[in-house]
């Protein structure tokens, strides 16, 4: 048993420790995400370190409770930072304070307790015992469990991914080490549990970011591609193209333009994200594949419109946007023949505009 | 024991049917990747299910013999498919035929075994005995352990990602689930360090695929722009520029065009590679950041130079490339030296259009 343990912390340090690597070098993720991703990993590595040592102080026939005890608090005091730490590498959320403070009183709890046991404490016969402080610091450490899935909850509705529900899945695979070692103490799983947890999340991630456009949160074209071989299911094409983006950028810069675009992204998620995949599929140029009949995009493009009009309202270099739409019948249509009649359509819509434009 | 032992089977199960969900909607990879890790995934989920049938199953009894020589069965079978799936998904290989041959092999002896018992014997009890020829199935697992080695040191020599040693952190760490295995042979660690193995190797070949360019395999130009934003101070940019290529690429068809960039970003790679970093920063534009300024660009330039003249003798159709570059100092920031090497290279371009 105790060998065993010992070959899978050995595991879990050799991961945790390539994981660093892994995150050190990779350039393509956001600065707080990397931040996050670096702090779950060396906590981890700390608490690993810690829980071995305390377990293995604890089995020595002369056990030095002294020292067990202080490294069983090492590992309580970070255990409530990993779902915040993770939390902080998915997705940005405004309580962060808050968790931070929580963090800090269960750190301060811990620190009592090490006075007269008020949380925990190692009987002389090797019993670990709770305080009548514990629930306290139960409570605070599923609060930030919570967050966690609460953050991963909002991730994924955001990202637009077929696979939304891994994320849910990844951090029910956290919970379930937390689970065993509820019910049985000795079965000592759960940092393996959390490390093969944080790589998930990790690779999880990376994996939605690599196929999300940095700056409209939208798909990319290479998604947009495969979607064209792939798709399999009836669906109303809608193509969107800015007019006049060029003169945009010409004329207020390009940090203008960079606003423009990602305003227009945000509405295209907004109107068609519950029915349907929106993608960037060119510099000024968006796609939305609508699972619904010809009858509801209408709906959804008049709504559409209407934002854009609104924002028109408010703020005068908002450009208009050009759409064209068509059906596609998965038993007898060519995708790309159902692409270029919504292009004609977009584009006899562009040039009305042109048109009115010179009157 | 084997409590602690179920939790980490649990774990893996768990952990690879996410890999599985994840990999099957990965749209970045190109599919023989894809295939070859969501078969790796779905076999380790076989082969933990069946090392714990086995373990579970030890000294139960006569009742469950057959279930039990099943599942020593499926393991036997699955072990060296999983670092030959692996070796596979990282890259193309020629020696796929011997892995091939030595599968087919394993299948054999595995097979004959279940009437012959000259591998392994599970007795009346439930428990597991080596049989008098135990060892004539090891040679197929050393094998593709050496491929699924080999091609990881290929690959990390071939990308100029910085993350190359990663790959090898990688494989020692399934070099340490291994040699537990071989130490202690009852510490049943294998199949989760295959797992976090298979996990990472995962990762890493995704993120070379988001790093590096398909065509030529120098880095892209996402990777040119994150490193050109860290250069501070020293060093040296090159720029590259294929002259004419889109004359080429229409008179001679996209396949010519496609292989000459091929041949030229191996040229620029085989004259500059060792001092710094090769890009493809556009269609027929190619970059070089020197980290190491000491060099004399010059006589690289030079040596670069001589080797096209040298395809184009032997390929006449081939493109020349015009070339420009220079020094990053503390006087010459980052934006300038671009500037200043494109400017140098549009000169060279213009140069080679007046002499025709």
């Amino acid at each position: 048993m105790h060998s065993y343990y010992n070959a899978i912390i050995v595991i879990a340090l050799c991961s945790q420790l390539i994981m660093l690597g892994f995150v050190g070098v990779d350039i393509l993720l956001p600065p707080q995400s990397k931040k996050g991703f670096i702090l779950t990993f060396c906590a981890l590595i700390i608490i690993s370190l810690a829980e071995w040592t305390s377990v293995y102080l604890g089995n020595m026939v002369i056990g030095n409770r002294f020292w067990q005890s202080f490294f069983m608090y090492i590992v309580l005091t970070l255990t409530p930072a990993i779902p915040v730490f993770l939390s902080i590498s998915i997705l940005e959320f405004k309580n962060k304070w808050f968790f931070y403070g929580l963090l800090i009183i269960s750190t301060l709890l811990l620190i009592s307790s090490a006075v007269d046991g008020s949380v925990f404490y190692i009987s002389d016969d090797n019993i670990f015992v709770y305080g009548n402080l514990f629930i306290i610091y139960s409570v605070i450490y599923t609060t930030c469990f919570i967050q966690l899935f609460y953050n991963v909850y909002r991730f994924s509705k955001e990202c637009q991914m077929a696979n939304y529900y891994v994320m849910p899945l990844i951090a029910l695979l956290g919970l379930s080490g937390n689970i065993i070692q509820t019910f049985r103490s000795e079965v000592l799983v759960i940092w393996i549990d959390a490390t093969i947890m944080a790589i998930l999340t990790y690779i999880y991630y990376t994996a939605v970011n690599n196929q999300l456009d940095r700056l409209t949160r939208t798909l990319k074209r290479r998604c947009y591609e495969n979607m064209i071989v792939n798709i399999n299911y009836d669906a109303t094409i809608v193509v969107f193209d800015i007019n006049d983006f060029k003169s945009v950028n010409d004329k207020e810069g390009r940090i203008v333009g960079d606003y423009v675009l990602s305003t227009i992204g945000r509405f295209i998620k907004e109107t068609y994200s519950k029915d349907g995949l929106s993608y960037r599929t060119g510099g000024d140029e968006f796609c939305v594949v609508v699972k619904k009949n010809f009858r509801f995009v209408e709906e959804l493009n008049e709504t559409f419109i209407r934002k854009i009009e609104d924002e028109q309202k408010v703020d005068e270099r908002m450009p208009k946007v050009a759409i064209g739409y068509a059906h596609f019948n998965a038993d007898k249509d060519n995708i790309l023949d159902i692409v270029e009649v919504a292009d004609e359509m977009m584009y006899k819509d562009k040039k009305a505009f042109k048109l009115s434009e010179k009157r | 024991m084997i409590e602690y032992y179920s939790a980490i089977v649990y774990i893996i199960i768990f952990s690879m049917a996410i890999m599985i969900i994840i990999a099957y909607y990965d749209e970045i990879l190109p599919p023989r990747s894809k295939n070859g890790f969501l078969l790796t995934f779905s076999l380790l989920i076989l082969v933990s299910l069946a090392e714990w049938l086995n373990m579970y199953l030890e000294n139960s009894g006569p009742h469950l013999r057959r279930l039990n020589i099943f599942a020593v069965y499926v393991m036997f079978l699955i072990t060296p498919l999983i670092p030959a799936l692996l070796a596979y998904s990282i890259t193309d290989f020629k020696r796929m035929k011997i892995v091939k041959i030595l599968v087919g092999y394993n299948l054999l002896i595995q097979t004959l075994n279940l009437f012959y018992n000259f591998l392994f014997v599970i007795d009346a009890n439930n428990r597991y005995f080596r049989g008098a020829f135990y060892w004539i199935d090891f040679p197929v697992s050393v094998y593709c352990i050496c491929v699924l080695f080999a091609r990881t040191y290929k690959v990390a020599k071939k990308y100029q990602t910085r993350n190359t040693y990663t790959l090898f952190l990688i494989s020692s760490l399934l070099a340490v689930g291994i040699s537990f295995q071989m130490i202690f042979p009852s510490i049943y660690v294998l199949w989760l360090s295959s797992a976090i193995a298979a996990m990472l190797i995962f990762t890493y070949c995704s993120a070379v695929v988001n790093e590096v360019d398909a065509l030529t395999d120098l880095l892209n130009r996402n990777s040119y722009e994150n490193k050109l934003a860290k250069c501070k101070n020293s060093g040296a940019i090159l720029f590259f520029d294929v002259n004419k290529f889109k004359e080429v690429n229409d008179t001679y068809g996209h396949n010519f065009g496609d292989q000459c960039l091929i041949v030229i970003a191996k040229t620029i790679s085989e004259v500059y590679r060792p001092y710094g970093l090769c890009y493809r920063v556009g269609g027929d534009q190619f970059s070089v950041i020197l980290t190491d300024s000491t060099v004399n660009i010059e006589e690289l330039n030079n040596v670069f130079k001589q080797k096209i003249l040298e395809i184009i003798q032997e390929e006449r159709r081939f493109p020349t490339v015009a070339v420009g570059y220079s020094i990053i100092t503390s006087e010459i920031n980052v934006v300038d030296a671009v500037e200043k090497a494109d400017k140098m290279m549009y000169a060279c371009k213009s140069a080679e259009y007046n002499k025709n």
